[in-house]
């Protein structure tokens, strides 16, 4: 589980600015920045550019039966989205992600917290984690069917299994990633119970928490797609059977909605990540770690 | 935690002591503050063979006066860090017990304050904030908490570095921010393992003399482990040489300074025969008994 850590850049781009905020003085935090950001900004340009062209040709070479081009999708698929109410219904489709989220993550947190303090609990339940884990979620629709119907709990039932992993693994690696020490040092210094928990077990597994839902949360958006597709209802169904009609045009800036709330909220939940370790914004190594 | 009370019926050996809060005078007749009465600890371990276990400590006994600043040496490995472990409270002992003002030790209390060689600050935590984190745990108004965390880190001279993390700053600085988190909580005995192991030669030289210039502010009792010699004689005013396990006290040695100590001692004849003393004994023990296995703990 190398989620925690997705911000690589951390370690190349600091011993200047910190050696100067070491001659500086005062206690504003100092803002870390070379000129790297900026080559990278331009480098995704002329990916995403390149990819754009290379979409908009074949689109011209195959035609709409294939490929819509991309102001039909802009102009025209959009248009027919917010026209025909298919936001409303993508809305309908995010309320019940969102509810299979929640259960989600109330069955996996505490259970990876637990996973992750205490040894007869782990050995208890890995082996059903990593089986579950392995399993691909989609064989197990038609079961889930029988089981749940077609109706609303058999669509949050999915969302929770496809959803529920990565909060459970991530809480337990982070939970069990905290340093002993720092727990012997709360001892050594007569730290009640629930201030360990508040200002040691929260901030140091709070991180690895917060990624596992971050990747729960694209998890549960697959499966909300997969279960809407199975029972053609809401937005899967939408997908479905504009793919079917051949509607591309449609289908495509259906898709491309859906993508940029995924990423939106993505990238929200990673600045908020990055906001609860200010400590590693800027970090020289240390001596003795 | 409330251990006072617990424990300390039985087992006083001293006959009708009180535990007197005053201090006692130097030399007073009450019994000492600090006794560690034939303490031993032994772990299990799969390398000891079937029986698998190790003793580490056998029967440690010594005793300090308030206000004594006492250094232990000895060779890695001899259970100096676990002795202190179990001064403190964090680890129970196999045998004999500790105590401090006619109590039991049990478990860590308020009034003892530990630094730690790796100094375990909280990451996400600036170094004001790590000062602050034993006082935290008082029951102090936060407007004196607020206050004393930022006179303890004036006074390690870190005033200017309160809003930083410890990750952005040097592992000297680093250690202050430990010794000034033990002090914030103004124990009475302060136990220091190791804490300028992990820092280099000259930073370990001026820590050691602001050490010794903030207690001879105020005298607390301080038990110090360190492997360095002339680290524990220009800070102490007794050394206890510990043997390879299962350890015991080898001997105590005076330390014939007075305070305050100016860093020329460190070039007296003296110093330095008793220097070459401790070393004698030190590789006496450690060459009679093959060391058996490394790990400290």
């Amino acid at each position: 589980m190398s989620t925690a850590g997705t911000d690589v850049s951390v370690g190349g781009r600091t011993a200047g600015g910190v050696l100067g905020a070491l001659a500086g003085r005062g206690q504003r935090r100092t803002v870390l920045t070379t000129a790297a950001p900026r080559h990278v900004w331009l480098w995704r340009a002329a990916v995403w550019g390149g990819l754009l062209v290379l979409w908009q040709v074949a689109a011209w070479l195959s035609g709409p039966f294939y490929l819509p081009t991309i102001p039909s999708v802009l102009v025209d698929g959009l248009g027919t989205v917010v026209r025909d109410g298919y936001l409303l219904t993508f809305a309908q489709s995010l309320r019940q992600l969102l509810v299979g989220f929640v259960v989600a993550c109330a069955i996996g947190i505490p259970a990876g917290v637990l996973m992750g303090s205490s040894k007869v609990v782990r050995d208890l339940l890995s082996p059903y984690v990593n089986t579950l884990f392995v399993t691909p979620t989609e064989a197990l629709l038609p079961m889930i069917i029988i089981m749940f119907g077609t109706g609303l709990e058999y669509r949050v039932v999915v969302v929770v299994l496809f959803a529920f992993f990565f909060p459970l693994l991530n809480s337990a690696a982070g939970v069990a990633a905290i340093d002993r020490h720092l727990l012997e040092t709360a001892r050594a210094f007569c730290t009640p119970r629930w201030r360990v928990f508040r200002h040691i077990l929260l901030p140091a597994a709070g991180p690895y928490v917060v990624a596992g839902v971050r990747l729960g949360l694209g998890m549960a958006l697959k499966g909300m797609v997969i279960a809407e597709m199975w029972v053609t209802f809401g937005t899967g169904g939408l997908l479905k059977n504009l793919g079917a009609y051949r509607q591309l045009d449609v289908y495509f800036a259906l898709g491309l909605l859906i993508v940029v709330t995924a990423v939106v909220v993505n990238s929200a939940l990673a600045a908020y990540e990055r906001h609860l370790r200010p400590w590693q914004r800027g970090t020289i190594g240390k001596g003795a770690a | 935690m409330d251990d006072d009370a617990r424990a300390a019926s039985d087992g006083v050996v001293a006959p009708g002591a009180v535990a007197d809060p005053s201090p006692a005078a130097p030399g007073g007749s009450s019994q000492p503050y600090l006794e560690v009465d034939s303490v031993s600890i032994e772990f299990r371990s799969a390398a000891a063979g079937p029986a698998g276990r190790i003793s580490v400590l056998e029967e440690l006994s010594f005793s300090l006066d308030r206000g004594e600043f006492c250094c232990i040496v000895g060779p890695s490995g001899c259970g100096k860090s676990t002795s202190l472990r179990i001064i403190d409270g964090l680890e129970p002992a196999s045998g004999g017990q500790v105590r401090v003002d006619s109590q039991v030790v049990t478990a860590p209390r308020p009034d003892i304050a530990f630094v730690f060689q790796q100094f375990n600050l909280l990451p996400w935590r600036t170094l004001l904030d790590n000062v602050a984190f034993g006082l935290d745990n008082l029951r102090l108004p936060r407007a004196e908490r607020e206050e004393r965390a930022r006179r303890w880190l004036d006074t390690v001279g870190l005033t200017d570095f309160a809003g930083y993390y410890p990750s952005q700053v040097s592992g000297g600085m680093q250690q202050r921010v430990g010794l000034a988190r033990a002090l914030a909580v103004e124990p009475r005995l302060l136990l220091m393992d190791e804490p300028f192991g992990a820092v280099d030669a000259q930073t370990r030289m001026l820590l050691q003399n602001e050490l010794l210039r903030l207690w001879e502010a105020d005298q607390k009792t301080v038990i110090f482990v360190t492997h360095d010699i002339e680290e524990a004689l220009f800070l102490a005013n007794r050394v206890l040489i510990m043997g390879p396990r299962p350890s015991r006290v080898l001997r105590e040695i005076e330390v014939p300074f007075g305070y305050p100590r100016e860093d020329h001692i460190r070039g007296d004849a003296r110093f330095a025969a008793l220097k070459d003393e401790i070393w004698t004994e030190l590789k006496a023990a450690m060459t009679a008994v093959p060391p058996a296995a490394e790990a400290e703990r």
